[in-house]
């Protein structure tokens, strides 16, 4: 197969590219005749083309193709979705036919007889049918200029006898299949590209000859040497650090910069625009649309962005899956989008740009949006979870079961896009490039999904680490800070909730060991190691280290294909000194981070200190939030202080949340009045159990001090359990279950009861404390009795009454708390209910007796703002332990 | 030895334009190549050829405006211009002589009738 | 072997379209060979990276001129004890575009094995090797069990 064959078949499968997305540009803007004359161009070069290589099958398809067009162009023809259809099934034929030319090297042998025969038989249609043939009547002669035409009269005779002996149509490819044959087998076969032909003087001011063709590899090639350069410059400027002047410091500086500007150059050279992978698009929508009877348009934005060559082949399949997706189950046909007040046109935007490193890329419709009752049913249906436990998701979290494996909501297996599945696929090649993606959607109004990449995959500034004697990289563009941690340092390294974090400023960090994520032996005894302050979004992080090197610069290379499922590792590299190390991923580590903070703090031993502490001193964390008036709340409870950007702040639902890592986290203010930061930046206390954050909103963090709570309660102001005097100053107490109320409804979730309806027993004399925890109960799904002493208690086993969970104050008048603990126990009726005990005594004596006397839990009363906690942890662990035993008695 | 007559070949498609350079080199021609009308003109600023093989359809700026820009250029001495097309109407033709055309071929051509395009035109020179 | 199998052995080895030739090396005692045309390279290993939260048959990464190359355990991949030995010998082959590397006892010669010895996986292979095996050579060093590089690289994939 020879080069010119070669050629041809490239340019003709570019034009067909480009064939396809202006006809359907065409289609929607038909009196726009630059598009129109483009379009007939193409055709026509490609039948043209076909002549000299001999190619008749291909270029009769092409030229029934360019009839048409020629008919739209003079106005013979309308252009209707049909005759734009046969258009693009020829394009489509013709690019079969191609593909088995270069298979086989051959046009393949056959007829489209029937394609042709229904091309023409639509442009005969046409509203103005005209013979094709041109008249071989005479035509008024041309005025000949003064010099003259040597050869014209002659020319014309010529002309008129060809016009005479043959048929109206133009038969170009019928004429000379076999004279052009051999001239291209005559042609020298040098492969040399357009360019080197070129006399240099056309070069430079022919605006069309500024590209040239280069195959892929040898782009490859020359990335990886000038890679090898940049490395071995670095070694060279490493070693001649170490020397005073010399002569080699000012051509190595040169040399290092013609290095760098190498570099730069070819990082372009690998650079496309992202139209590249949206050029198919149109097409598809377009018959999609024709297809499902709808109206879309696709609006693209950003086509010229430019993205490294290699992430752009990963993008493209995932890009044009979601916008089928888009086109096929979000726009709904157009009876339905104006019944809902919608324009009849739906409309899917792509909007892609640079920012901070990164590509983001906005795929948004203004479709049904998802459907969430769906996808809740589904993943119900599926295994994917359970009733109960989705029950208390939010929207958000929700919608996140679309990335799961063998997910679909479509209600209909459209031959169109599939079952709607392969979110799952998607996110993983995305998540494989070191990118995220985001969905959110608004029933009716539409879907949005938003994908962030890494800019190139080439060379990154990278810090050195290590733990364990073993060196790892992290992207420059992660790190914030480096903080020294030892004894004699300000900074330490804390525990929150069994979780170290670092406390840096007025900052509370959580902290992950690097040891620790990457089971690696844990720390010995030294106190002597390294934080690095590491930022993924706006989520901030410490990583915990034994040693900190230099900052290099690496090239990143991907991991293999079978190290790709380390969640860890954004890649490795090679070192200057020849090692091999691998990259750590930020994102990897700061999901680590997220699920041990909420996981191992609520682990066992917190029972014990929680019952512990009381009456000692603990650390509150002091803030102010609408007004002036201190308020305080244990730091214990406060997972991060964090400052968010206001512009990241979005409203979903009417609610604002903020990107936070992987959650959308629900961002509250302290009231109504709040006023939001009229700076750039939002500071807030974060909240977190079980994976799900939120964010309080406050104006001010002002201390942090340690102090007895002795607290004055009232509850006049929700949101606020009472007033206290912490530190020598009065502050209020900050309810925080209002505030998680406020987020979650359900923040309370007993987790895994299938049972219906659960009714707990609330047992107190004191009517605050009733008033206190049973609206906690009752936010999170359980049904409430109340009874003021145990005797009361008692009277409702003796009418039969059942619960799942007594909640008893210890003292009480007429039967004190231990007193109806015994009673519950001896008797079968409520023998085996769960018994969680509520006292102002928490010492250890007290916890045995309670124990003793049939309390399966035990909860110090003397701290109120940590009972919310305490109290739906023992909930949790009674009733699970409960199902346990249960399920071993059914088993048994 | 005489110099080669250089031919400039305009046409939008690169295959196009490889199979007339390669005859035309084959024939002893010098050739330069310009993917639309807009770069020949710019071309025949700085460098005037022997002779043009003018392609009809192309962006920016098509086979006859080309071909009149060039004409009122006046380039001096004035290049012969053979153009070609498949389009073979008469209305066609009548315009490019018009034009200013020289001659006219009609694609595909193969090297004979190139040939002998370019004999009446007294343009070949053995080199 | 006897003289006439020897005969027909050297006679079948001749025409080099009835034999292929192999790299072998040994894994805890068994002979195993990989066709030549699939080895790139043969080499010591030396600083080998460990990848700490990776799969138990990759043993690490090295730079093999340049290029970041997967070493896979071997002993692990094919469910054989650990050794003791500190040392061992790698054979280059490249699955999927990937250079990978298989850490292995020894290295032996390349040795032309004649179509007539080749035989298929008897069932009393062992599972994993069943997997991975092409087929099994009677050679006079003994069984030589032909490994098969894309299923052996379908790790964490096995059915």
């Amino acid at each position: 197969m020879d080069d010119l064959f070669q050629e041809f078949l490239a340019e003709t499968a570019e034009s067909l590219a480009v064939l396809d997305v202006e006809l359907v540009r065409f289609e929607r803007e038909t009196s726009d005749t630059t598009i129109l004359s483009n379009i007939f161009r193409l055709m026509h070069t490609i039948k043209g083309t076909c002549g000299f290589l001999g190619l008749p099958r291909l270029g009769s398809v092409a030229h029934a193709g360019e009839n048409i067009l020629g008919k739209f162009r003079d106005g013979e023809l309308e252009v209707t979705p049909r005759a734009v259809t046969l258009i693009l099934k020829a394009i489509d034929r013709i690019r079969t036919l191609l593909a088995e030319m270069e298979a086989t090297g051959a046009e393949p042998p056959g007829s489209d007889e029937e394609l042709i025969n229904e091309i023409n038989a639509l442009a005969a249609d046409g509203p103005v049918a005209e013979a094709p043939a041109p008249s071989a009547a005479p035509v008024a002669m041309p005025s000949f200029s003064d010099e003259g035409f040597p050869v014209a009269a002659e020319l014309l005779v010529e002309v008129a006898e060809v016009l005479n002996s043959q048929p109206a149509a133009v038969q170009p490819v019928a004429a000379a299949p076999v004279a052009a044959a051999p001239s291209p087998v005559a042609a020298p076969a040098k492969p040399a590209p357009a360019a080197a032909q070129k006399d240099p003087e056309v070069k430079e001011s022919a605006t069309a000859a500024s590209s040239i063709r280069v195959n892929v590899d040898v782009i490859e090639n020359l990335m990886t040497l000038i890679s090898e350069l940049v490395l071995t410059r670095n070694q060279l400027l490493q070693t001649q650090r170490g020397q005073k002047d010399n002569d080699f410091k000012v051509p190595l500086q040169r040399l290092s910069h013609i290095t760098s500007d190498l570099q730069d150059g070819v990082t372009r050279m690998r650079m496309q625009p992202i139209g590249n992978a949206w050029n198919k698009l149109p097409r598809i929508v377009r018959d999609l649309a024709v297809e499902t009877g709808k109206k879309i348009e696709l609006v693209m934005k950003g086509a010229e962005t430019e993205l490294d060559r290699q992430i752009l082949e990963m993008i493209k399949d995932p890009l044009t899956h979601m916008v089928r997706n888009s086109a096929d189950h979000g726009i709904e046909d157009g009876a339905h989008r104006l019944a809902a007040g919608k324009p009849e046109t739906g409309t899917i935007a792509l909007d892609a740009y640079h920012e901070s490193g990164h590509i983001y890329i906005r795929i948004a419709d203004d479709g049904r949006g998802l459907n969430v009752e769906r996808i809740r049913q589904k993943a119900v249906a599926n295994g994917l979870t359970t009733e109960a436990a989705i029950a208390g998701m939010s929207e958000q979290q929700i919608l996140q079961f679309i990335f799961r494996p063998g997910f679909s909501t479509a209600e209909v297996v459209t031959s169109v896009s599939g079952r709607g599945v392969g979110m799952d696929v998607v996110r993983t090649n995305i998540e494989r490039i070191g990118g995220t993606i985001e969905l959110s959607s608004v029933a009716g109004s539409g879907t949005t999904v938003l994908i962030k990449i890494p800019l190139t995959l080439a060379i990154v500034s990278a810090l050195i680490v290590e733990s364990s004697l073993q060196r790892f990289a992290i992207p420059q563009l992660n790190v914030v800070e480096l903080v020294g941690v030892s004894d004699r340092s300000e900074a330490r390294i804390e525990t929150v909730n069994t979780s170290p974090v670092l406390r840096l400023r007025d900052r509370l960090l959580p902290l992950v060991s690097l040891r620790n994520a990457l089971g690696l032996e844990p720390e010995g005894t030294s106190q002597d190691r390294f934080v690095i302050v590491a930022q993924v979004g706006t989520n901030t992080f410490g990583i915990i280290v034994d040693r900190v090197f230099d900052t290099e610069e690496i090239v990143v290379k991907p991991v293999a294909p079978i190290l790709r499922g380390t969640r860890f590792y954004a890649g490795n590299t090679i070192l200057g000194d020849g090692s091999v190390i691998m990259i750590l991923d930020p994102n990897g580590l700061s999901n680590f981070a997220n699920q041990l903070d909420s996981t191992e703090s609520r682990s066992e031993m917190q029972d014990d200190s929680a019952i512990g502490t009381a009456g000692d001193q603990s650390s509150f964390l002091l803030f102010r939030a609408g007004g002036e008036e201190l308020k305080a709340i244990p730091l214990e409870l406060v997972s991060r202080i964090e400052e968010l950007p206001i512009a990241s702040i979005e409203q979903v639902g009417g609610r604002r949340v903020i990107q936070y890592g992987q959650h959308l986290m629900p961002l509250i203010p302290f009231d109504a009045d709040h006023e939001w930061s009229a700076r750039k930046l939002q500071r807030v206390l974060v909240f977190s159990d079980n994976g799900r954050c939120m964010a309080l909103a406050v104006s001010e963090v002002v201390d942090i001090v340690r102090d007895r709570l002795t607290i004055e309660l009232h509850s006049s102001c929700p949101g606020l359990l009472g007033s206290a005097i912490i530190a020598g100053k009065a502050v209020d107490v900050v309810d925080i279950s209002h505030f998680l109320a406020q987020a979650f409804a359900d923040w309370f979730e007993i987790a895994d009861m299938n049972a219906g309806v659960r009714r707990a027993l609330l047992v107190d004399d004191s009517p605050f404390f009733r008033n206190l925890i049973a609206p906690l109960l009752t936010s999170a799904n359980w049904s409430v009795t109340t009874a003021s002493d145990g005797t009361e208690a008692l009277k409702l086993r003796e009418d039969g009454q059942q619960f799942d969970v007594i909640i008893s104050d210890v003292e009480m008048p007429n039967l004190n708390g231990l007193a109806l603990a015994e009673a519950i126990r001896s008797d079968t009726r409520w023998g085996q209910i769960p018994l969680i005990a509520l006292s102002s005594h928490a010492k250890e004596d007290d916890i045995t007796a309670g124990r003793e006397a049939g309390f399966n839990e035990y909860l110090a009363k003397s701290d109120p703002t940590r009972l919310p906690e305490s109290l739906a942890r023992a909930l949790r662990q009674v009733t699970s332990r409960n199902e346990a035993g249960s399920e071993l008695r059914r088993a048994s | 030895m005489t110099k080669s007559a250089l031919c400039l070949v305009v046409d939008d498609s690169r295959v196009i334009r490889r199979v007339a350079v390669d005859m035309l080199k084959d024939l002893g021609f010098a050739v330069a190549e310009a993917e639309h009308g807009l770069a020949a003109v710019e071309f025949c600023r700085t460098r005037v050829p022997d002779f043009v093989l003018l392609d009809w359809n192309m962006p920016e700026m098509d086979g006859i405006s080309c071909l009149r820009k060039l004409r009122a250029m006046a380039l001096e001495p004035r290049p012969a211009v053979v153009m070609c097309t498949t389009e073979s109407g008469m209305p066609k033709i009548c315009e490019a002589l018009e034009a200013g055309a020289d001659e006219y071929i009609m694609k595909p051509y193969d090297r004979d009738v190139l040939l002998d395009k370019l004999e009446q035109l007294g343009l070949t020179e053995r080199v | 072997m006897t003289p006439d199998a020897q005969t027909r052995t050297t006679a079948a080895a001749r025409h080099d379209n009835d034999a292929e030739a192999f790299v072998t090396f040994t894994i805890a005692g068994q002979l195993f060979g990989v066709p030549v045309t699939q080895v790139q390279d043969i080499l010591t290993p030396d600083a080998v990276a460990p990848v700490p939260g990776g799969p138990a048959e990759v043993r690490g990464l090295i730079n093999l001129r340049g290029r970041i190359v997967t070493v896979i355990d071997m002993r692990t991949r094919l469910s054989l004890p650990r050794g003791e030995a500190k040392t061992g010998m790698c054979v280059t082959v490249e699955c999927g575009g990937e250079p990978y590397t298989l850490w292995v006892d020894s290295v032996g010669d390349v040795i032309k094995l004649p179509r007539a010895l080749r035989e298929a996986n008897p069932a009393t292979l062992d599972a994993v090797w069943r997997d991975v095996a092409d087929a099994v050579y009677r050679t006079d060093q003994g069984l030589l069990v032909a490994l098969n590089i894309d299923r052996l690289m379908a790790i964490g994939t096995k059915s």
